[in-house]
């Protein structure tokens, strides 16, 4: 059964044209579906509208038309209580930018989803492990603006790791990173993936994307599924 | 290690931002400073013309000629003036038509007074015939003043049943006044004959300066006269005038013209002080609503950021509304003690700089001030806020992300 599928979603958005505003379609009737286990790469060029349906997989961006499920509910139509809890424990995205807390120290982002998941959060403890896992230790009570691109990313997965959501959608996390810190990023999205979570990774990158064990293509739009 | 906290987020985000922090509690403690001071100065300011006109009973004061300009400020800011007139005149303008009530005054500057530092203005007045300094008396003291005792104004320092030195002699405080906003705050008052000898019997004496043809047992300083309910009070001052200035070189101020023209410039000043206080107010709030929704729009990326992880709106907002809500506390709590402590200090200058009488409001009245100007001031931040957050809330989570991008 599936985990978190896109029923022909698609995201519509009013563009500023010679002629007023024109509609576009920046993702056009997507069926897209990941099950436990899975680890789902998407590829496609700058502008396919592949951020656009990874922010719509992950609950931050409603389609204009379609579904979204997790575990066979629509997503959006939940309050946005109940969404902002299922971001918090069962849906972890990890925007292009990273989107690191600066006001907050390493550590103190790694556990920034406490703050939401009211009493049943993890222990800070689990922050130390994941730390660890990332191999960050040593930066653990640094602010992000001191950190390089590639320790930003591992501070971001881990923190997406924090309440061990079901899935974990990354939007190209290894872009900008040169290829020993690209694999370490890998590496640490297929160890997710081992330990039970699900997996969506955008990436531009050929080799990142052979990882996967199902593979998309975007263009314009339309979501293609690759053959093994 | 405990949990993270949301106000361990905002303690992070105020003290990592220590300058935004700075300026939005800048900007509020000037908020709160000006209501505080503008309420205060203005109520004073109308309470201490309100006192001079109700409670100086008298409708117009004779003084010897070239001395109106000195009774007014001896009687408004208690300066302390020494001048003297015949008591007689206070005898003949009784049987004037149109005169209600007379009474005779006697005032004494002296420095050596042994309760104070400021100068202090000695006044004798007839008990007798009294209708100004009664009033005042009458709640404190309900039986003529023996003469051995003093009246003291408010600003004196010395308990009813404490001695006072003056001159040399020992005398009893019987009564205090209540504060008047006028220079009867820092007098002390006997009986006039009484303070004519102590006056002749100090080193003073030898060296007073009488005019010519004054009785050495008979003078006084001014004489102060209440007119009868609707006596044309001009048309009666020039009439006596006329009548008596030659033989007593008189010259003459009408109270209620004197009370006018300091009510008219002071309520000119103080509504001055409300428009102005109204408009920082006015000009703070848009100042802050501006400010706050700069601040939120610069801040979208973080509050994406808080989003993704799962905050839901209202957290979001209750974290926002949080932030604002201590940066408002310090400023408006430090807004609202520097305005206390600075209307406190300068309220008698402030008086004396606007040539007028200065009355700080009673502690009630200020505590609500301060209550209200600090409510208002915690309030400005969240308000501000309010309308931002309001329009964040209406577009998907991602979408302002990517508006900052
Ligand atoms: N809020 C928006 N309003 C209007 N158009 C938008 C908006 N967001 C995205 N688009 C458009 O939708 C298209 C797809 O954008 P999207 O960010 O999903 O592309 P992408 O595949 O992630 O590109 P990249 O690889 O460069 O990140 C783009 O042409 C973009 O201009
Ligand atoms: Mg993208």
């Amino acid at each position: 059964m599936s985990l978190l599928e896109a029923v022909s979603a698609s995201k519509v958005f009013q563009r500023r044209s010679a002629a007023g505003h024109a509609s576009f379609a920046a993702v056009s009737d997507v069926d897209f579906s990941v099950s436990e286990g899975d680890f789902a790469t998407i590829v496609g060029q700058s502008g396919s509208g592949k951020t656009t349906l990874l922010t719509m997989l992950a609950g931050l961006a409603a389609p204009t038309r379609g579904l979204v499920r997790f575990r066979g509910n629509d997503i959006y139509s939940l309050t946005d209580r109940e969404l902002s809890a299922l971001r918090n424990r069962e849906i972890s995205f990890i925007p292009q930018d990273m989107g690191l807390l600066g006001n907050l120290t390493v550590y103190d982002n790694i556990r920034a989803p406490q703050l939401f998941a009211g009493a049943n959060a993890p222990e800070s403890g689990r922050a130390d492990f994941l730390l660890e896992a990332v191999g960050l230790s040593a930066l653990a009570f640094e602010y992000p603006s001191a950190l390089s691109g590639g320790e930003m990313r591992r501070v971001a997965i881990a923190r997406a790791l924090f309440n061990e959501p079901a899935v974990l959608v990354a939007d190209e996390p290894t872009s900008a990173l040169d290829p020993e810190n690209s694999r370490m990023v890998m590496e640490l999205l297929r160890a997710a993936n081992r330990h039970g979570a699900a997996v969506i990774v955008v990436t531009h990158e050929a080799e990142a994307a052979l990882c996967g064990s199902i593979r998309f293509s975007m263009k314009n739009g339309k979501l293609e599924r690759l053959e093994a | 290690m405990k949990k993270l906290t949301s106000w361990a987020l905002i303690r992070q985000n105020l003290s990592r931002k220590p300058v935004r922090t700075g300026i939005l509690a800048v900007i509020v403690f000037l908020f709160s400073f000006t209501l505080y001071c503008g309420t205060v100065i203005g109520q004073g300011l109308s309470q201490g013309t309100r006192t001079t006109a109700e409670r100086l009973g008298a409708d117009a004061l004779f003084v010897p000629y070239g001395y109106d300009a000195k009774v007014q400020s001896s009687l408004l800011r208690g300066e302390p003036s020494s001048f003297y007139m015949d008591r007689r005149f206070s005898e003949e303008v009784r049987q004037e038509k149109g005169v209600e009530k007379v009474t005779a005054q006697l005032f004494i500057a002296t420095l050596k007074a042994s309760c104070c530092t400021l100068p202090v203005q000695l006044i004798g007045i007839d008990p007798e015939t009294d209708f100004v300094v009664r009033p005042w008396m009458a709640s404190a003291i309900d039986r003529p003043m023996r003469d051995d005792e003093v009246v003291v104004g408010s600003k004196i320092v010395g308990q009813v049943g404490d001695t006072l030195t003056l001159f040399g002699k020992e005398l009893t405080i019987a009564a205090r006044l209540e504060p008047t906003g006028m220079g009867f705050d820092t007098s002390v008052f006997l009986e006039i004959d009484r303070a004519r000898r102590l006056l002749l019997a100090s080193e003073l004496g030898p060296r007073l300066n009488l005019p010519a043809g004054l009785d050495r047992n008979a003078f006084v300083s001014s004489t102060l006269i209440k007119a009868a309910p609707a006596t044309d009070i001009k048309e009666l001052v020039n009439r006596i005038s006329q009548k008596y200035a030659a033989a007593y070189n008189l010259d003459f101020v009408v109270v209620a013209g004197m009370i006018t023209d300091m009510a008219a410039k002071l309520s000119f000043f103080s509504r001055c002080i409300h428009v102005f206080s109204g408009v920082l107010w006015v000009l703070g709030a848009l100042v802050m609503a501006l400010v706050f929704s700069a601040l939120i729009r610069e801040r979208k990326k973080e509050f994406a950021v808080l989003r993704i992880i799962g905050a839901s709106r209202s957290a979001l907002g209750r974290i926002v509304m949080r932030e604002a809500l201590l940066v408002s506390l310090s400023g408006a709590f430090a807004g609202v003690a520097a305005a206390m402590l600075v209307t406190t200090l300068f309220n008698a200058y402030i008086g004396a700089v606007l040539d007028a009488p200065s009355l700080e409001p009673g502690p009630l009245y200020r505590l609500a001030a301060a209550a209200g100007a600090l409510l208002l001031g915690l309030m400005t931040g969240p308000l501000a806020c309010l309308p931002a957050m309001r329009k964040l809330g209406r577009i998907d989570a991602y979408i302002i992300m990517r508006e900052e991008l």
